[in-house]
């Protein structure tokens, strides 16, 4: 399996399918740290789409290969800033027609697991990119030494930290909703 | 106190972020692929990804996975892509561009000044095709009516005076003007001129595509302007775009390009020239007996007179992003006295700047050749920023004319080409634009131009306002 460093440079060689597998290896995670902003599925898919144009568009300055994981992430973060300053201030909806509802998500009648995914987005963003990397990507330790600059003994103990804390969350939004 | 989530918890949390990968994937592949023109195509139905995800053996689907990578990048372009950004250069190689809308005046209705709406439609193809509604605004009346033009033909028809004017086209003509059209006023009214200025604001269901949203707000001369463009993801053309000013405190909808459809077929009347029922019929004997120019005098986009001298510039041509092939035309007016003996000779001088998003750069002209037309002398040149740094898309190239008597100024952003069609265009505006022919060894060609670019950058080049004598 190619390194990023080598997908990007291929990439920037003019290899399609290298972007491919830059997009396959970090998508997911992608979504889910924009889902963090955005609440809403669809939104997350959107802005990841967002992110990847925005990443290849600016590949070819990336300086040092290596660090596509962190550099993506950044892009990420950058774009959900961008979009929760957008919200703030769209105060102009021109539409011709309604803006398209947001289908329900298969899994919404779970209240468990939608209520068990919002309060992923309340925990500190250090602790959710952990849990995003360890429950979304093959190669999470390693990703984790990249993006988080963790050890594994560390990576395991931020991922069994934001679980208790998940944990901790959820007893409290239960009680409170007794 | 509750226990965590299982694991099995979690990963039901997180399976909503593997929804729809393979699509998400294929839309954004599709999405940086350069060159791909063609109209939305549906989304790929679920059937179509079950056959490639059940192809019968493992070598197959490995091969038809391949392939569809391989078409999704036919073209791809090594050139950075954004998502808004390069909309710019795919608005310039498109075949065509229908556009219809809404354009808001205010206007004087009964004595009161009153802002309203006026339809608006324009359809350009390449190479020679045009076909627009026009306006003129007057206190008294607004006049209106339409233009067809196809190279060979043209026709100007007015409702307001029920007329219809029928004249030669001139092909050359027509085709630079469909290019102004395209790589210039289209792409500067529907989005400006700084792509990297946008931001993604919202997406939003428009003219049946499921699009992206952008805002770019700019201040400039006290005036604050928003514009709005509405971008398909799937052809990185826009669908949709929206002009606002904000005036006495309150934004206003200035134009609106309601529906903006790319590679379409024009209308089947808009070539047709049939005169319309009840109009009459004005047809000029020659071409330049009232004859119906394009736009303004055909080759000469900008010309003005000041101070006793005429100016003026035809089209402007990229040459390898580095260089500007410029003609431009300065010299007293024909009416004006003679110079008499012991007067002060009135030197001209020309400054030249590439203005820009990021600012401005000073340039320098280099004499490729003169050419007369009529009694008008014009001056070929090559041009080029003194920092040598590539010509963007987005920087407009800026002639000042100063004499001790008058100063015109001309901002052209300019056409760019592959390298057949610029040489060929370079050779018909040479032969068949000016009363002079080239000289015995011919017109000069791209090659010449190349070569002598060459020469210039092997030397350093100084900034400042070049002199001619008049």
């Amino acid at each position: 399996m190619e390194d990023d460093a080598n997908l990007v440079k291929m990439t920037v060689a003019g290899d399609g399918s290298a972007f491919g597998q830059l997009y396959d290896r970090y998508a997911r995670v992608i979504r889910a740290i924009c889902f963090d902003e955005t609440r809403d599925i669809q939104g997350a898919q959107e802005l990841a789409q967002e992110v990847f144009l925005r990443a290849f568009a600016r590949l070819a300055k990336l300086r040092n290969a290596q660090r596509f994981g962190p550099w993506i992430v950044s892009i990420a973060r950058y774009v959900c800033r961008e979009w929760r300053r957008s919200r703030r201030r769209d105060r102009h909806q021109y539409v011709s027609e309604p803006p398209e509802s947001d289908p329900i998500p298969d899994n919404r009648t779970d209240d468990a697991i939608d209520r068990l995914r919002l309060a992923i987005t309340q925990l500190s963003e250090q602790e959710r990119l952990a849990l995003h990397l360890f429950y979304l990507d093959g190669d999470s330790v390693e990703s984790s030494r990249r993006l988080l600059g963790l050890s594994r003994a560390g990576f395991y103990k931020r991922v069994e930290r934001a679980r208790r804390r998940l944990a901790d969350m959820l007893c409290h939004i239960e009680e409170t909703t007794r | 106190m509750k226990p965590a989530p299982s694991d099995d918890e979690m990963r039901q949390a997180y399976a909503v972020f593997e929804r729809e990968h393979d699509s998400l994937r294929g839309e954004l592949l599709a999405a940086v692929a350069r060159g791909d023109h063609e109209r939305p195509r549906p989304h790929c139905p679920a059937p179509q990804r079950s056959w490639l995800a059940y192809c019968v053996t493992a070598i197959a689907a490995s091969l038809a996975i391949a392939a569809g990578l391989w078409f999704a990048f036919a073209g791809l372009d090594s050139r950075p892509v954004y998502a808004l950004e390069g909309i710019h250069d795919r608005l310039v190689k498109i075949r065509s561009l229908h556009v219809t809308g809404w354009m808001y005046q205010t206007v004087v209705v009964d004595g009161q000044e009153k802002r309203e709406k006026f339809p608006y439609e324009h359809y350009e193809e390449r190479p020679s095709r045009s076909w627009n509604i026009w306006y003129g605004f007057s206190p008294e009346v607004v006049r209106t009516g339409y233009s067809a033009i196809d190279g060979s033909r043209q026709m100007h028809v007015s409702h307001t005076d029920k007329l219809a004017t029928l004249g030669e086209g001139s092909q050359l003509a027509t085709e630079l003007s469909v290019e102004r059209q395209l790589q210039n006023h289209w792409a500067q009214r529907i989005i400006g001129r700084s792509e990297t200025d946008y931001r993604l604001i919202g997406k939003e269901e428009v003219n049946g595509v499921r699009a992206r949203r952008y805002e770019c707000i700019r201040d400039a001369d006290g005036e604050t302007t928003r514009t709005v463009v509405w971008l398909d993801p799937a052809t990185g053309l826009p669908v949709r775009s929206a002009d606002y000013v904000r005036a006495d405190g309150k934004e206003q909808l200035s134009h609106l390009n309601d529906r903006i459809e790319t590679n379409v077929p024009p209308r089947p009347d808009m070539f047709s020239f049939q005169i319309p029922d009840g109009y009459t019929l004005n047809q000029p004997a020659r071409q330049h007996d009232n004859a119906i120019e394009p736009r303004g005098e055909p080759f000469v986009p900008a010309s003005g007179s000041a101070g006793g001298r005429q100016a003026a510039i035809r089209d402007m041509f990229a040459i390898d992003d580095h260089a500007v092939l410029v003609c431009w035309m300065n010299q007293p007016r024909s009416d004006e006295p003679v110079k008499q003996p012991g007067e002060e000779s009135d030197t001209l001088k020309i400054k030249l700047e590439l203005t820009g998003p990021t600012g401005k750069r000073l340039c320098r002209a280099f004499p490729v050749r003169t050419q007369q037309d009529q009694d008008q002398v014009w001056h070929w040149a090559l041009v080029m920023p003194c920092d040598r740094q590539s010509i963007k898309t987005a920087e407009e190239l800026n002639v000042v004319f100063k004499s001790r008597r008058s100063q015109m100024g001309f901002g052209q952003y300019l056409l760019r080409f592959d390298d057949e069609r610029l040489a060929t265009l370079l050779a018909r505006l040479q032969r068949e634009t000016f009363t002079e022919q080239p000289a015995e060894d011919g017109p000069f060609t791209l090659a010449d131009l190349r070569r002598q670019l060459e020469r210039i950058v092997a030397q350093p080049i100084d900034a400042g306002y070049e002199e001619e004598s008049p």
